[in-house]
Order: C-alpha cells, then structure tokens, then sequence
C-alpha cells in the first residue's frame, strides 16, 4: 500500500465520519477507528491521537454519549452511541458534505 | 447544580476515566494482534506505538474538555508565585509600589465617592434641586434667597413639586435639666420633609399651621436624640426649654435625615413675619425644591432665569438691572452642598490618577527588564513550540499574584491614610463621616490594582513574545536589546508626568506663601475667641444685652494675663458673616459691607487699629448720640481724601422706607478680611452693642501667652455671670484662621507628596533604563576605549543618555501641564498658571536629579577596563 493512497482525515470531516460509525449500533474508541478503516477500504487511516480528542468534544456537545461495557472478547470498553441530538446534527453534516462534495466536482471537472 | 461547576468538580473521576479507556484501547489492539500471531510482548509494544504519544492524546483531550485554558491559567499562576518566592527583593519592590500607589489613590477615591459620588440617602434624590440667588457679574454667585421669593416661587414654578425652605442660622441655648448647651438648629418651612420624602422615625413633623402660627414644637435629630435623652422612646410629649421658652418635642427623625448637613440637631417652626415678606429683604434662606418626574435641572434652570427676569422687571430695586442683575442657579443637591471642596478633590484625584499611571508604567519597565533577564528561559520556550500568545498568556499569568498584594495591602494602607486625611478636610466638607472603605471603594481598589498589573504585563509579554528564539539562544545575553525602545519611550512618559505633577506642586506651593503673606487686618496671635447666644426671654430689652455683655467683659478682663476683652456679633474667618447695604447722608449710592456690633474693647483685643477719630466708649448710651465706625477701605472708597469724621450713615434695605435714625461716624478703624485669607468682599462698618444690640456674641480676648490656657477660666468667669449661658466654639483666632487654609493645607500637602513620590519613581525608572543600558554597551565601551576613547567621553556618553531621555520627557510634560495649568488657576492664589518661577523649577529639579540618578552608571561605564571585558564574552 503506498503511501500517496492512504489519506489522511480532512479537518471537520472526522466528526461526520464518527457519527455515521455510531449509526450502525455503540461501538468503542478502537472499533470506531477499524471501521473507518474498513469502511473505506483502508483508504482512511483515523490517527488514535485525534480520535480520542474529537470522540470527547462529541460527547460535550451532546452529540454522542458513553458508558462502559464488554466487547464479544470480554473485554471491557467505553462504548459511545449516538443521541437524539446526534443523529439530527450527522443529518446535518451529511447535507452539507453533500454540498460540499458536489461544489468539489463541479470546480474540479469545468468541462462539465 | 451548574453542570459547569459539577463537571469541574468530577473532573479528576473524568482523569481516571480517560486513562482507563486509552488502557481498554491498548487491551483490545494487543488481544488482535496476538490473535494475528504476534508474541505478547511484540503485541504490547505494537499497540502503544500505534496508539502514539499517550501525554499528547491526554492533553488534547483535556483541551476538548474546556479546562485547558484554566488549568494552564493556574499553572502559570503558580509558576508565578515560585518566581516571586525566588526574588524576594524584587517581589518587595514591586509590591511596595503597588500597595503605595493603590492605596493612595484608593484614599483618596473614597473621599471622592463619599463627598461626592455616594447618592443622598433620600429617596429619588436625583430630583432633588438646591436654588440659589447669584450675581454671576459679581464675587457673589451663591446666596441666600428671601421670604418673598419663596412665596412667588411655589406658585409660578410648573416644573417643580414644591420648595422648602430653612433658615441654617439659628441658635438655640437649651436650659433646664442638665448642663447648658447651644444646639445647632434650623427654623425651617413644614413641607421640607415632604420634599425630602422622609418620615419621621418617631412622633410626626410640624404642619402649615404651626408653621404660620409660630407654634413652641421641635423635631429632634436622631443624634441629638440618642446623646441627650440616650434615645428615650418616651421623648414625645416632653418639653424642652429652648431660649427660656419651652418648646413641644413631637418627632424624631431617622439617622439619615440630615439637612442642611449632619451638625444640625434640632428644628422648629420656621416663622415668617409678614412685613418679612419684601422683596430684596432678609436673604437668609436655603432653598430645596423636588422636580416633577421626568423634569431636567436644564429645564429648572430655565423656568428659574425666565422668573428672575420678570422678578428683576418688577422689583429694579431689590433684584437690580443689566450687569447687576441677579439671577436664580439651580443645581442637584448633592453637587449643590459640596461646590466648595468639589475642585480640590477632583484636582486630588487627577493628581493621583497621575501617580498611579506613573508607577503603571515604572512597573512595565521592571516587569520588562525582568523578562530581558529571562530571556534565555523564554527563547526555549519559543523553540519548544510555546506562541505568542501563549506566552503573553503566561508572563500575564506570572505576574497577577502580585494584584492580590496591590489590593490586600492597598485597602490596608488606603484605611490609615483615611484615619489621618479626614480629620484634614476642609471645614467645609459635607458629609466626611460617611467617607470609608464602602464596596465601591473596595471594587476600585481591585480594579486599579488588576488593571495597573495588566497594563504592566502587556508590553513585557509583547516584547518576550516577539523576540526571535534562534538569535537568543545563539547569542550571548549582550545582544538582547528588545524592550529597549520600548523601556526608553515609558521613561520618558514617566518624567513628562512627573513635570506635571510637580509643576501642580509647585503652584500650590506657591500660593500658599503667597496666602500666607497676606495680611488679615487683625492680630491672629495669642487671641482667645469663644462664641454666646444671649437667651432673649431672659434680656428682653436691647440694653439687657449690652450690659449683659459689658459685665462678662467686665469679668473677663480682670482675669491675670488677659490684656483686653471685647464682644462683637460675627467673629471674622468664623465662617458666618453679617451682610447689608449702608447708605451715607447726601450720597445716593448704597455700599455692601460687614454689618457690626461691638463693645469698646473689641478692636483692642482682635488688635484693629484706629486710624481716625477715636473708638467707642463706654460712655455711648442708648439714649446718647447714635456713633458709629467705619473702616479705611469704605473711608477711601467713600470719602477719598476728604474726612469722614462728622459724616452720617444708616443701613440700607431695598424695598422698603429707611426707619434708622442717622448714625454719626467717630472714627475709623483699620480694614479687615472677613471670610478668609483669599477673598476681601466687603468694607466694615460698626455700632456700639449699646445702641444697636444683637442676641448672638463672640468673646474675643487678648492674653499675654498662650491663650488657649485661659479658655478654662474665661468660660468660668461668663458661668459666675450667668451659670445658664451656653459657651461655643472655643478656639483660637490662629485656629479659625488655620481652618479656613485647610483646603490649602490639603491640597498642597497631598499633591508635595504626590509629586515628591513620582520624582522619585520617575528616578529610579531613569536610573534602571540608564545603568542597564550602559551594562548592555559595556563591549562597545571596551572597544571604544581599546581604540583610545578617554574615560571621560564614556561617562560623557551615559550622562548623555539619561539627559536626553529626560530633556524629551520634561518638553512632553511642559505640553501636557499647559492646558493642566489653565484648568488648575481657579485654584490658585496670588499667582497664574504660567508662574514663571514654577514653569522653570519644574524643569530645572528634574534634569538635575536625572543627571543625578546617572551619574553612579556613568561612573561604573568609565571605569570599564577594555581588557577585562571584552574577555567576558
């Protein structure tokens, strides 16, 4: 794999791609860091260390909240989950990704 | 509970908690990788190196939790304070400073809050309006108004609710159960609680009715209640005898209720005969009026100037016309009562604010050399990846512990300067036993001391932040000159400041002597003066009184020791006065002066001399020829060359036909000041007490020593005479003449000490700058002087530096104090604003003690041996 096809996180992207994770059920930190990663193939690599930080600020903004429980290994984690506020803020970053992804194509292909 | 607060107080559960999941994370990396085969170890060290820098993730996340910034904050408060502990000497320093420079302006703004910021402790008191009569042409601007304009007044105003009005001066000798008393008292009109809006604590207050029928009722101030009946509840319904006659005591009024001011003790009734009521007669009284809601002062004074206009069309005579017209001034209350100290303590305060801002900016040059010394510790900081802000953030940080010692020990100072600065306030000065450490005294004192801090903090961190990491630290600590502009611009504001301050001093000063050196007319030395009301119902008859007064003279005089005696119905620089219009047999114009009653011994013993004629005697009698004295000045003005001798006089009341008999002028007297050392309204004239009596006396004698120690047997003597005679205001005329120099005394003292404080920062902010300058050139010197420069010319260079750093500051300060003096010359006394004396020591002590304060640096740069230093580094 090299290197120019990892990307890394686009600034403000990471917190619509941690809701949209939590979308599919609770996750903890480090699944939630795998799924991005799998989700895009491996294209998105999520570093732990802003991970963390952003799961946090989510969390004092309402968005998402945490409790600890066990993973099938038995293992225990903190397990974040989306909240009612959540899901109407991801609705909101996904329109305005959507906006923005189309804004991008259409700078970036003017023979259009 | 706030979740803020809750949040901050779970915060330490939160650490924990963070540290527990990062720990779950590392678990779950580790258990996949064993999973893909890896040895337990390889797992663990794989995982905590994917997880990355866990202190960073920590932090970070902490940022997103909000505290960060406090945190820090309190990190770098700490650090600050093991940096203090460190350098003790420079915390002492600096805090000293501080304290000195808060708690002086600290004091001095609670004099100001408490004369005359604090509201009055009446309700709506914002509507309240003091009206005045004034001559805006003349030395009168404020004065009593008259019976008659009250009345004209109450029903022409629509703008006002309603007037009151009191008589201030009103003696009242309380007899009976226990020691004879004079009471300060005040006849006033029944509406003036109304207009107050203040009810009585106890009993009621008099009505219209007992207002117009002169009825025997007093109300008694809260104070006066409390420390003679200890605050008898009892007190109503008792009757107090007041001049021999006895008066119904029927309220009490609560202990804010002080109007005119705090002394008075007690009011009645305030009677207005009706041939009283003339336009132009008897201004005696103080008027206070209530606005309707909604109603400006503006407005008042416009509805007032409008009826003065018409009053003065229709009554020439008593209100005058053209240039002389008088006019109505309107002004808040509160303003109103304070209008003769207000200047000096506003001068007081700008003052101060001038030694605050100078130690502000003395601070910023310590607080700038400090970061200089530091600058290594900072630069790492830069390199290490600290921004400016951040360490802006931090030298702030560092420093406002020290605000906490500015406010601490500023109240602590402000509270003993207070002790000793009210007893020194002008005579005058309303409501000095409110002046303390009120809150909002107590919110200035923090504020000052934290913007004081800040303000110093700022450039310091501006500087640190902007230097350049890279050269400090390659550099050796001789390239380090950031701040140094910076440093050279506050010295200068510093001695522009200080110039104004001391050019403030000394045109106080100055006037002072100038006062000083006048010469009153009378003898302030070894004279003992005592005041008396005479009780009337007692000495009913006008010759009662006078030989009343001749035996206590009489008495008085064959005490040992006492030279001369004599008795007169206002005491010169007592702060009353006595005044009227005399006119003279064939001349048509009427004079101002001093109205007089005296006994023969009166001008032997305040030591007026006779110039002309001869003086009163004790052979002038009621039923003799009617004699009187006039004073050189009236003698000139009148007379000029030309004997007055023979001539006749008799008082002149506008409005009304003249029934004095014509008096006969004797002799004439030496002029004297009347009020005070600074003004001279008035000629005097004088009648002997014999043939034109007055219920209230001063006592004047002349002693041989100190008289003071005759006040004991003098008031003994007056009790031999008549053991119910209260005696007052016992004082030395050096006393009454001190008194009136007390907003002198003050306000020249305070701004001398203000002034000498700056100079003396002013100093050592010049000596810092010029000595740590030359350390910073001591390699340039060693070349200069390794290539041949004398020691001299080194010396030459440092001096040079401090003088011009002083000469900019001294021609920046003359541009500030020129408009400072023209607003300081109302102030002033016997000199202008542009006293020349004051606008060249100012400059002259300046330069000398800056040339003095760098001359030690000098000295230390010319003896630099070029060898040595240049080594060095």
């Amino acid at each position: 794999m090299g290197a120019s096809q990892k990307l890394d996180v686009l600034q403000g992207t990471l917190d619509l791609l941690i809701l949209r994770t939590l979308q599919w059920g609770p996750q903890h930190g480090h699944g939630i860091g795998q799924m991005i990663r799998a989700k895009s193939e491996d294209l998105l690599h999520v570093e732990h260390g802003s991970l963390y930080p952003a799961l946090h600020r989510l969390k004092r903004a309402g968005w998402i909240d945490s409790e600890w429980g066990t993973t099938q290994n038995n293992q225990r984690a903190k397990f974040y989950r989306l909240t009612a506020k959540g899901k109407k803020q991801l609705l909101r970053e996904e329109s305005k990704w959507d906006l923005f992804v189309k804004a991008m194509a259409r700078v970036s292909s003017p023979q259009e | 509970m706030n979740p803020w607060i809750r949040r901050w107080l779970s915060r330490k559960q939160e650490e924990r908690d963070l540290s527990e999941e990062l720990r779950a994370h590392l678990a779950i990396e580790a258990q996949q990788r064993i999973e893909a085969g890896e040895s337990p170890e390889q797992a663990a060290s794989g995982a905590a190196r994917a997880l990355g820098n866990w202190t960073r993730i920590q932090e970070d996340v902490r940022a997103a939790w909000g505290w960060a910034g406090m945190e820090r904050f309190f990190e770098d408060i700490r650090f600050g304070l093991r940096m203090l502990r460190k350098t003790p000497a420079w915390t002492a320093v600096i805090s000293l400073t501080l304290i000195f420079g808060v708690g002086l302006s600290t004091a001095i703004f609670s004099i100001v809050y408490g004369v005359l910021l604090q509201p009055l402790p009446y309700p709506d008191a914002n509507r309240l309006v003091a009206i005045w009569l004034s001559a805006p042409h003349s030395a009168y601007t404020r004065f009593h108004i008259n019976a008659a304009l009250w009345l004209d007044w109450r029903t022409s105003s629509k703008l006002l609710e309603d007037i009151a009005l009191t008589r201030p001066v009103a003696n009242f000798n309380l007899t009976g159960e226990g020691a004879p008393e004079r009471l300060q008292g005040a006849k006033t009109s029944f509406n003036v609680p109304r207009v107050l809006r203040m009810k009585p604590l106890l009993g009621r207050t008099f009505t219209e009715e007992e207002q117009q029928s002169d009825a025997r009722v007093a109300v008694l101030s809260y104070a006066f209640w409390k420390r003679r009946f200890g605050a008898d509840p009892a007190i109503l319904g008792r009757k107090i005898q007041l001049n021999g006659e006895l008066f119904e005591v029927i309220g009490v009024m609560p202990p804010d209720y002080q109007y005119p001011d705090a002394q008075f003790e007690l009011w009645t009734p305030l009677y207005i005969p009706p041939d009283e009521i003339v336009h132009g007669m008897n201004s005696q009284y103080l008027c206070v009026a209530r606005m309707k809601p909604g109603v400006s002062v503006g407005q008042v004074q416009a509805e007032f100037s409008r009826l003065m206009r018409r009053l003065s069309e229709e009554y020439p005579t008593a209100y005058g016309s053209g240039n002389d017209r008088v006019t109505a001034l309107v002004e808040p209350l509160l303003e109103s009562d304070a209008f003769q100290v207000r200047t000096t303590l506003y001068a007081l305060l700008g003052a101060v604010g001038c030694l605050l801002l100078i130690e502000c900016m003395n601070l910023a040059v310590l607080l700038i050399a400090r970061a200089t010394a530091r600058a290594q510790e900072i630069a790492v900081r830069v390199a290490l990846g600290a921004t400016g802000a951040r360490l802006r953030r931090q030298l702030l940080a560092e420093v406002m512990p020290l605000s906490v010692a500015g406010i601490g020990g500023g109240l602590l100072l402000a509270s003993f300067i207070l002790r000793v600065l009210v007893l020194h306030l002008p005579a005058n000065t309303p409501r000095a036993d409110s002046i303390g450490l009120q809150a909002p005294v107590v919110a200035f004192a923090a504020t000052i001391s934290l913007v004081v801090v800040f303000l110093a903090g700022l450039l310091p961190g501006r500087i640190a932040a902007s230097n350049r990491p890279g050269f400090t630290l390659q550099q050796a600590s001789r390239s380090i000159t950031a701040g140094g502009q910076a440093r050279n611009l506050l010295v200068i504001a510093q001695v522009a400041l200080t110039l104004v301050l001391l050019l403030g001093a000394l045109l106080f000063a100055r006037s002072f002597a100038a006062l000083l050196q006048v010469n009153p007319g009378f003898s302030k030395e070894g004279v003992l003066t005592m005041h008396l009301a005479v009780t009337r119902a007692k000495y009913r008859q006008d010759t009662r009184v006078a030989d009343y007064y001749r035996r206590i003279v009489d008495r008085v005089e064959s005490i040992p020791g006492v030279v001369a005696a004599g008795v007169v119905n206002r005491l010169p620089f007592s702060g009353i006065a006595q005044t009227g219009g005399i006119e003279f047999e064939g001349r048509a114009d009427h004079y101002d002066s001093d109205w007089r009653s005296a006994t023969p011994g009166y001008f032997k013993a305040m030591g007026i001399p006779l110039k002309q004629g001869r003086l009163f005697r004790d052979s002038d009698r009621p039923q003799t020829l009617a004699v009187g004295l006039i004073d050189e000045r009236m003698a000139r003005h009148v007379f000029g060359a030309e004997s007055p001798i023979g001539k006749r006089f008799r008082r002149y009341l506008p409005g009304i036909s003249p029934q004095d008999p014509w008096t006969v002028i004797v002799g004439v007297v030496g002029h004297i000041l009347n009020d005070n050392l600074e003004q001279d309204p008035r000629p005097q004239v004088y009648w002997p007490e014999t043939q034109h009596a007055q219920d209230r006396g001063a006592l004047i004698v002349k002693t041989i020593g100190d008289p003071e120690a005759y006040a004991h047997s003098v008031v003994e003597q007056i009790h031999k005479e008549d053991p119910d005679q209260p005696v007052y205001d016992v004082r030395t005329m050096r006393q009454w003449v001190d008194r009136t120099l007390q907003r002198r005394t003050l306000l020249t003292g305070m701004v001398a000490l203000f002034g000498g404080a700056s100079l003396l920062l002013a100093c050592i902010g010049l000596y810092g700058v010029v000595s740590y300058t030359a350390t910073l050139r001591f390699r340039e010197f060693g070349i200069r002087m390794a290539l041949g420069a004398r020691a001299r010319e080194v010396y030459t260079l440092v001096v040079r530096h401090a003088v011009k750093l002083a000469l900019s500051g001294c021609i920046a300060g003359l541009a500030i104090a020129w408009p400072v003096s023209r607003a300081l010359q109302s102030l002033l006394f016997g000199i202008t604003g542009r006293d020349v004396i004051s606008w060249f020591l100012a400059p002259a002590i300046l330069l000398f003690v800056a040339l003095l304060s760098s001359l030690s640096p000098a000295r230390r740069a010319a003896k630099t041996d070029p060898a040595v230093t240049l080594r060095v580094e």
